[in-house]
């Protein structure tokens, strides 16, 4: 956990313009360490997404920077961008968004598809505890097993970050929790980094990392050395 | 390995089959019409252009009211303008000659005969003599004894020399003038004064016809009129559909249209100028690809007009009037149209101008590029053609308008997939890919079957195609 793995250097950005002009990020700072379990904490409006999105490469920051292993994302072209998001990232969303008409294993295999280092899809498959439901498709899954399955898309590449943007926020407490160690067992398991966005301070009791922001800009930067299971969390 | 993506197509298919079966189904119905008018179109065009060469085409006929001689066939191929203003002028000199010298024959006649009655007269004065009866016998006793003189007398005299050939050159002066004058019209109207004519040769080709009365149900009311050409011809060949050419004088070869039209079948007897025959033969001749009677015709009548082969021993038998009818053939062929137009301008010059001096005359002339029975059908598909263009391009639009319709509506029910496998690091170019396949492969599929429909299907023109 040595190296500043991601680098996050005066993010500005703004939506809008004239009257209408928004400024969503103000000037942001901080740095992640590889295999960091990193939330970002803060209320709706506070900045989150729109930062997930920049460092995904979705999106892009009127000034400042992103830094990855040393790479600035504004030098990427488009093409450089794709190659980054497939080699590095991996996504998990608040809505599964799911292959509809796509079974378990195969929404999986699209993740792994993309990866020239991704784990076995059997192994994930069962890890995620959704060995009895890999020929099932997406519409005879309840909500958090869909999750599991998202999550699984993401873990099966094998990335070097793992992106999770409100991963419980349709899920009901105890399914919150179990995804939750999930994330947990990858961040372990295959040494991930992890960021998540969430508006739910009792997450941060489980992160090496808590980035607290308000209004676009970093109000507390901590790390937490006495972190607890997942399991253990409560809200 | 393989993208799970490719995975989802054939799911695709499964789960949506109704929408893209009436997909499939429109497309295959409206390329396979426009294909099998396009192969129906190619087709036809194919076998009327090799029809052109393998069933020697004419390049033009002309009919003469007679029999042509030898010399004047000779003169009309070797393509040259005959010398018509020489040829009046001749004619004029040969009948002026002929009036004049009658004309001195009469003259001279009266002037001796009065010149000796005035010298009787004159002697019966002097000598006292007044009856009339007494002179008139004086006179016929003079002439008697004298005209045969006088008159040669008279011939010989440089006075009647010079009256005679004064006359003469009146009379051609008067002559060269006529001619001038009518030959100027001519020459006027027809353009035969050009500097630059060169001739075109021309092959030959005797292709006499009959028109007779077809009567096709034996019951002796004529229900058609049946141009008959004979089975040895040489020029402008026939193809034929069913059966063979006749080969005894009781057979007959018909126009196959026409048969189909009025429902006559190999094997059928029908009645031609009074005789009867079996049919044992239905073509198509390379001249007539459509049944147009005369070139002034807007429509083709298959019911009222045929054309059919008879041997010629029954041709020969027939009664009715002889079409001196001749065909020709370019020696060097023109190229294009423009220069279609021109090898028949000056054929026809040529045509024209020995006919007249030959004391023949042109009952009809027609260059094959201006023929209706050989152009109209091939026009007719011309025409269909833009139509098929235009049909094609709108069917291009629908197809687009429908994929554009569920290409879009599919992107925004996919909308956070999309999304998801973007941030997951598919591009767009991958992307694009798969969710163009599907049109893609519905659209090929169409066009596949459509395709193969349209070639085997294609059977629209039929009604006019010639076969071999």
């Amino acid at each position: 956990m040595e190296e500043n793995f991601l680098e996050i250097k005066d993010l500005k950005k703004s939506f809008g313009t004239g009257e209408a002009k928004q400024d969503v990020l103000r000037g942001m700072n901080f740095t992640v360490k590889k295999g960091e379990f990193c939330v970002l904490l803060g209320p709706s409006g506070s900045g989150k997404s729109t930062l997930l999105n920049i460092i995904g490469g979705i999106d892009t920051p009127d000034s400042g920077f992103v830094s990855i292993k040393g790479d600035k994302l504004e030098d990427m072209d488009e093409k450089q961008l794709t190659i980054y998001r497939r080699k590095h990232l991996g996504y998990v969303f608040q809505m599964y968004n799911l292959i509809p008409n796509l079974n378990v294993k195969e929404n999986i295999e699209v993740g792994a598809y993309l990866s020239d280092k991704p784990l076995d899809v059997e192994e994930v498959i069962t890890t995620l505890g959704l060995q009895d439901h890999k020929y099932k498709y997406p519409n005879q899954l309840s909500g958090g097993q869909q999750q599991r399955v998202s999550i699984g898309r993401a873990v099966v590449k094998n990335p070097d970050i793992l992106m999770c943007d409100e991963p419980t926020g349709a899920l009901d407490y105890k399914t919150s929790k179990e995804i939750l160690s999930l994330i947990e067992d990858c961040n372990s398991k295959y040494g991930s980094t992890i960021i998540m966005v969430t508006h739910n301070e009792a997450i941060k009791y489980m992160a090496d990392h808590v980035i607290k922001l308000r209004d676009g800009v970093v109000r507390h930067n901590d790390l937490n050395d006495k972190k607890i299971p997942a399991s253990e969390l409560e809200w | 390995m393989r993208n799970p993506l490719i995975k989802r197509i054939p799911k695709e298919l499964a789960s949506d089959w109704h929408k893209y079966l009436v997909i499939i189904l429109f497309m295959v119905g409206m390329i396979g019409v426009i294909s099998g008018m396009y192969v129906g179109r190619e087709s036809m065009v194919y076998s009327i252009n090799k029809g052109k060469t393998e069933l020697n085409l004419e390049d033009g006929c002309f009919e003469l009211s007679h029999r042509a001689s030898p010399e004047l066939l000779e003169n009309i191929s070797s393509g040259e303008m005959a010398d018509v203003r020489q040829y009046f002028i001749d004619e004029g000199m040969k009948e002026a000659d002929k009036e004049v010298a009658d004309a001195i024959e009469k003259e001279l006649n009266e002037q001796v005969t009065k010149a000796i009655e005035d010298g009787v007269r004159a002697q019966c004065v002097a000598m006292g003599v007044t009856d009339e009866d007494m002179i008139q016998s004086y006179v016929d006793a003079a002439m008697e004894e004298n005209f045969e003189e006088a008159l040669k007398e008279a011939r010989n005299s440089d006075e009647f020399k010079e009256a005679v050939d004064e006359a003469y050159a009146e009379a051609h002066d008067a002559v060269i003038e006529a001619v001038d004058e009518e030959w100027n019209d001519i020459a006027e109207e027809y353009k035969l004064n050009d500097d630059n004519f060169k001739p075109t040769t021309v092959k030959i080709y005797e292709h006499f016809y009959r028109n007779e009365s077809e009567d096709n149900n034996n019951d002796g009311v004529e229900d058609a009129t049946v141009r008959i050409f004979k089975s040895d011809s040489e020029i402008d060949l026939a193809s034929f559909v069913e059966g063979r050419a006749p080969e005894n004088k009781n057979e007959i070869a018909i126009d196959r249209n026409h048969a189909d039209t009025v429902g006559i079948k190999l094997g059928d007897k029908i009645t031609v100028g009074g005789r009867e025959y079996e049919v044992v033969g239905l073509l198509s001749y390379v001249n007539y690809l459509t049944m147009h009677e005369s070139n002034t015709d807007l429509m083709f009548d298959a019911f009222g007009f045929d054309v059919a082969m008879l041997t010629p021993e029954a041709f020969n038998e027939l009664t009715s009037r002889l079409h001196y009818n001749y065909s020709f053939l370019y020696d060097v062929k023109p190229e294009d149209k423009v220069a279609q137009a021109d090898y028949s301008e000056r054929f026809l010059k040529a045509l024209i101008t020995q006919t007249l001096v030959d004391d023949n005359e042109i009952k009809d002339y027609l260059p094959t590029y201006l023929s209706q029975a050989r152009n109209f059908a091939p026009s007719d598909i011309e025409g269909d053609s833009v139509g098929t263009a235009i049909f094609c391009y709108i069917l291009i639009a629908v197809i687009a308008f429908i994929f554009a319709i569920t290409i879009s509506s599919t992107i925004d029910k996919e909308a956070s997939v999309i999304g998801t496998l973007r941030a997951s690091g598919y591009s767009k170019g991958e992307l694009i890919v798969h969710y163009m396949s599907m049109p893609v492969i519905v659209t090929l599929a169409g066009a596949a079957i459509g395709n193969a429909l349209g070639y085997t299907g294609s059977r629209q023109y039929g009604d006019y195609a010639p076969h071999r």
